[in-house]
C-alpha cells in the first residue's frame, strides 16, 4: 500500500518541477555572447599575427642566408606587407574615432567627402584609405620573387644556397 | 579646404584590388610551375602554399572591397551591410591562414635542410660505392694485367738498384745494428781482400784498424744518424792497410730505433799514395835547393882553407907537429868538400858526360868490386839479369855511385848474412828499364820510409854513414828523369803475402832509338 503511494508521488513531483521551470525560466549564462567590437579586435589581432609572421619569414631568410635576387624580392615583399599591415592596423584603430557626421554626402556615395576640421585622426584615416600604395608593390615583389625563382630553377636544378 | 573628397580613395581601392588579384594569381602560377618542376623541393612547396593562401586573402579582401564599392556606388548600402561581416570575417580568417603558413616555414626549412643534407650524404656515399664497384670490376677484369704490370715495374726497379749495387766500384754494404754485414757487393769484398763472401759472418767493425776511429764512427751514427766523408784506415784480410772514405747512414724502424746501417766506402789508397809521393817530391826539391845553396857558400871557404893549409905545409919540416896538424886540416877539409860534392850531386848541380850505356855492364863492374866484401859477411848475390836490356842515357860514374850506395845499404841491413837479389828487366808499358835490389835484411819501418831520401837522414851509428847515400841516389835518378822507390816488407805477389826485407827499385827511362828488344825472323 505504502509502496503504491510512493510510486505515485515521485513522478508527480518531477512533472511539476519541469513544468514550473519551463514556465518561469532564469538566465543560465552557459554561452558567451559576441558583441560588436569583438570582430574588430579579432581583425586587429589577425593583423598583428600577420605582421609577426612576415617579420619571422624575413628574419628566417636572412638567418639561413639564402642568396639571389628572388630572396631579396621576397624580403621586400615581407617588408612592404608588414608596412601595409601597420597602415591597416592604424587605419582600423583611427576609424573608431571617426563619426558618421564627419562624412558629407551631397548626392551619391561617389561624392562623399570628409568634412573638416582635419584632425590628425582624420588625416591618418584618409591616408590609411590609400593602403594599396603599400600592398600593390608588396604583391609586385612577391610576383618578381616567384618569377626569379622559376627562371633560376629552369637554369639550375636546385635553389642556390650559400649556407 | 573644408572638405576632402573620398573618390581618390575609391578609385585607388578598386584599381589596387584588381591589381592585387592579378599579381597574387600570377605569383600562384609561378609557384605552381615551380612545384611541378621540383615536386620534392620543400621551399617551392612552401612558397606555393604561401601564394595560395595569399591569393585567397587577396580574393577575400580585394573582391570584398570591389563589391563594397560597387554596392555603395549603386546605393545598395543595406546589401553591403548584410555582406560586410562575412567579407570581414573571411578576410580575417585568410590573414590568420597566411600567418600560420608563414610560421610553419621555419620548422619546414630546418627539416628540409636536414633531409637535403642526408640526401647529399647518401648521394656521395652512393657515388663512392659505384666508383668502388667500378674499380672492383676493373680490377677483376684486368687483375692479371695489373699484377704483371706492377711486377714488371718492381722487377725493373729491383734490377736497376741491383745493377748499381753489383757494379759499383766502391764498397756498398748493409749491416745490422751490431755491424754484421747482411749484404756487400763484389767491390767491397775485393777491397777487403776477399775473393768471395766467406761462410762466417763478416763484421764491418772488424775492418777498422783503430779502435778510436771505430768509436768515433759509432758515436756519430748513434747521435747524428750518419757519417759523411769519414777518412779511415781499414785492415784487409791479409793485414795490409787501405785508406777509405766512408759515408754511412743508420736504418731506423717505425719507432725510430736503429736496426742497422748502410754505407758506401771508397778506396783512397792509390790517391793517398800519389798525394804522398807528390808531397815527398816537393819536399825533396825544396831540400835540394837548400842543399845547393849551402854547398855553394861552403865550397869557396873550404877551397881557401885547403889551399892555405897546403901552402903552409912548405913552411914547416916534414916531421914537425905543425906539419901533422896541417895535414889533419887538409884531410878534414877534403872530407868536407866530398860532402859538399855529394850535396851538389843530390841537388843536381853537377853535370857529367852522359852517354848510352848498358846497365848490366855497369852493374857487373860494381858487383866485381863489392862481391868479395859481401861474401865475407855471408851475403849471397843472386843475379837475374835481362841480357837483352835496352841502353839508357846516363853518366857511368854517377850510376856506378847509385849502385854502390844501394848495395852498401843492403850490406848494412844484412850484417848477419842473407841474400841480395839483383834483377834487371824492362817495363814496356812505362818504357822504363828497372833495376831492383832485394835484400833479406830487417827491413825499413813504415814510419821512416818517407824520410830515407832526405839528406843526412840515417839509421846507422855515428861514423858509419853520412846519410847522403840515398839522397844522392835520389838526386841522380831524378836528374835522369827516372825514379827510385822503396818497398818494405816485400810483397810476394805469387803467394799474396809479405816477406821481410827491402826492395829498392831504380827506374831508368829507355832510349828511344835503342837496339831492338827482339828481332823479327
Amino acid at each position: 500500500m505504502r509502496r503504491n503511494a510512493l510510486s505515485l508521488i515521485l513522478p508527480s513531483f518531477t512533472f511539476l518541477t519541469v513544468l514550473g521551470t519551463l514556465l518561469d525560466p532564469s538566465p543560465s549564462w552557459a554561452l558567451q555572447s559576441h558583441e560588436t567590437p569583438e570582430g574588430l579586435y579579432v581583425h586587429q589581432m589577425a593583423h598583428i599575427i600577420f605582421m609577426v609572421s612576415l617579420a619571422y619569414l624575413a628574419w628566417g631568410i636572412h638567418r639561413i642566408a639564402f642568396s639571389g635576387r628572388g630572396w631579396k624580392h621576397l624580403q621586400f615583399f615581407c617588408f612592404l606587407m608588414f608596412l601595409w599591415n601597420g597602415i591597416a592596423l592604424i587605419g582600423h584603430s583611427v576609424s573608431i574615432t571617426i563619426n558618421k557626421s564627419d562624412f558629407f554626402t551631397e548626392s551619391t556615395y561617389w561624392y562623399t567627402e570628409l568634412s573638416g576640421p582635419f584632425t590628425l585622426s582624420k588625416v591618418i584615416y584618409y591616408i590609411a584609405k590609400l593602403d594599396h600604395i603599400a600592398s600593390v608593390p608588396a604583391l609586385l615583389f612577391l610576383f618578381l620573387a616567384l618569377r626569379s625563382f622559376y627562371i633560376s630553377a629552369c637554369t639550375e636544378k636546385r635553389p642556390r644556397e650559400d649556407s | 579646404m573644408t572638405t576632402l573628397s573620398l573618390y581618390p580613395t575609391i578609385i585607388a581601392d578598386v584599381i589596387g584590388s584588381f591589381i592585387i588579384i592579378i599579381l597574387s594569381f600570377l605569383s600562384l602560377r609561378y609557384a605552381f610551375l615551380l612545384t611541378n618542376q621540383h615536386p620534392e623541393n620543400f621551399i617551392w612547396n612552401f612558397l606555393y602554399y604561401l601564394c595560395f593562401a595569399l591569393a585567397l586573402f587577396a580574393i577575400s579582401r580585394a573582391v570584398g572591397h570591389i563589391v563594397k564599392q560597387f554596392l555603395l556606388l549603386t546605393n545598395n548600402r543595406a546589401t553591403w551591410q548584410l555582406l560586410s561581416p562575412f567579407s570581414g570575417g573571411f578576410n580575417t580568417l585568410m590573414m590568420i591562414s597566411v600567418s600560420a603558413v608563414t610560421i610553419y616555414y621555419r620548422k619546414g626549412v630546418e627539416a628540409f635542410r636536414l633531409v637535403e643534407s642526408n640526401a647529399e650524404k647518401l648521394r656521395i656515399a652512393n657515388t663512392q660505392r659505384i666508383n668502388a664497384a667500378n674499380e672492383m670490376i676493373r680490377m677483376n677484369l684486368h687483375l692479371e694485367e695489373i699484377v704483371n704490370e706492377r711486377t714488371a715495374e718492381l722487377s725493373q726497379s729491383e734490377k736497376k738498384f741491383r745493377h748499381f749495387f753489383e757494379n759499383s766500384r766502391d764498397m756498398v754494404y748493409f749491416c745490422d745494428k751490431n755491424g754484421f754485414i747482411s749484404d756487400i757487393n763484389k767491390s767491397g769484398l775485393q777491397m777487403m781482400g776477399f775473393k768471395k763472401l766467406p761462410k762466417y759472418n763478416l763484421n764491418i767493425h772488424s775492418f777498422f784498424k783503430e779502435g778510436e776511429t771505430l768509436e768515433e764512427y759509432l758515436l756519430s751514427l748513434h747521435h747524428v744518424g750518419f757519417v759523411r766523408d769519414f777518412e779511415i784506415e781499414m785492415k784487409r784480410q791479409d793485414g795490409t792497410i787501405c785508406n777509405v772514405l766512408l759515408t754511412a747512414n743508420t736504418i731506423l724502424n717505425k719507432s725510430g730505433e736503429i736496426t742497422g746501417c748502410e754505407g758506401i766506402a771508397k778506396d783512397m789508397t792509390k790517391i793517398k799514395r800519389i798525394t804522398s809521393t807528390l808531397v815527398s817530391q816537393e819536399k825533396m826539391a825544396s831540400i835540394g835547393q837548400l842543399a845547393a845553396g849551402v854547398a855553394h857558400e861552403i865550397n869557396t871557404p873550404l877551397g881557401i882553407i885547403l889551399g892555405y893549409s897546403q901552402l903552409m905545409q912548405d913552411d914547416f919540416p916534414a916531421d914537425s907537429e905543425e906539419m901533422e896538424n896541417l895535414k889533419v886540416i887538409e884531410r878534414q877539409t877534403r872530407a868536407c868538400r866530398n860532402i859538399v860534392a855529394d850535396l851538389l850531386k843530390f841537388s843536381r848541380q853537377t853535370e857529367g858526360i852522359r852517354e848510352e850505356l848498358d846497365l848490366n855492364e855497369i852493374l857487373t863492374e860494381v858487383l866485381t868490386v863489392t862481391e868479395h866484401t859481401l861474401n865475407l859477411d855471408f851475403i849471397q848475390i843472386v843475379q837475374k839479369l835481362n841480357h837483352s836490356l835496352p841502353t839508357v842515357v846516363c853518366n857511368a860514374e854517377k850510376t856506378r855511385q847509385v849502385f854502390f850506395n844501394i848495395i852498401n845499404n843492403a850490406h848494412h841491413a844484412m850484417e848477419n848474412g842473407g841474400e841480395l837479389t839483383i834483377v834487371t828487366r824492362v817495363e814496356e808499358h812505362t818504357r822504363m828499364v828497372v833495376v831492383s835490389f832485394q835484400d833479406t835484411g830487417k827491413g825499413i819501418p813504415q814510419n821512416i820510409q818517407k824520410r830515407i831520401f832526405e839528406p843526412f837522414f840515417t839509421t846507422k851509428s855515428v861514423g858509419k854513414g853520412t846519410g847522403l847515400g840515398l839522397s844522392v841516389s835520389y838526386g841522380i835518378m831524378e836528374e835522369y828523369g827516372g825514379s827510385i822507390s822503396v818497398e818494405s816488407p816485400v810483397c810476394n805477389k805469387d803467394e799474396n803475402s809479405t816477406v821481410p826485407g827491402t826492395v829498392i827499385c831504380l827506374r831508368f827511362p829507355m832510349v828511344k832509338k835503342s837496339r831492338p828488344l827482339f828481332t823479327i825472323p
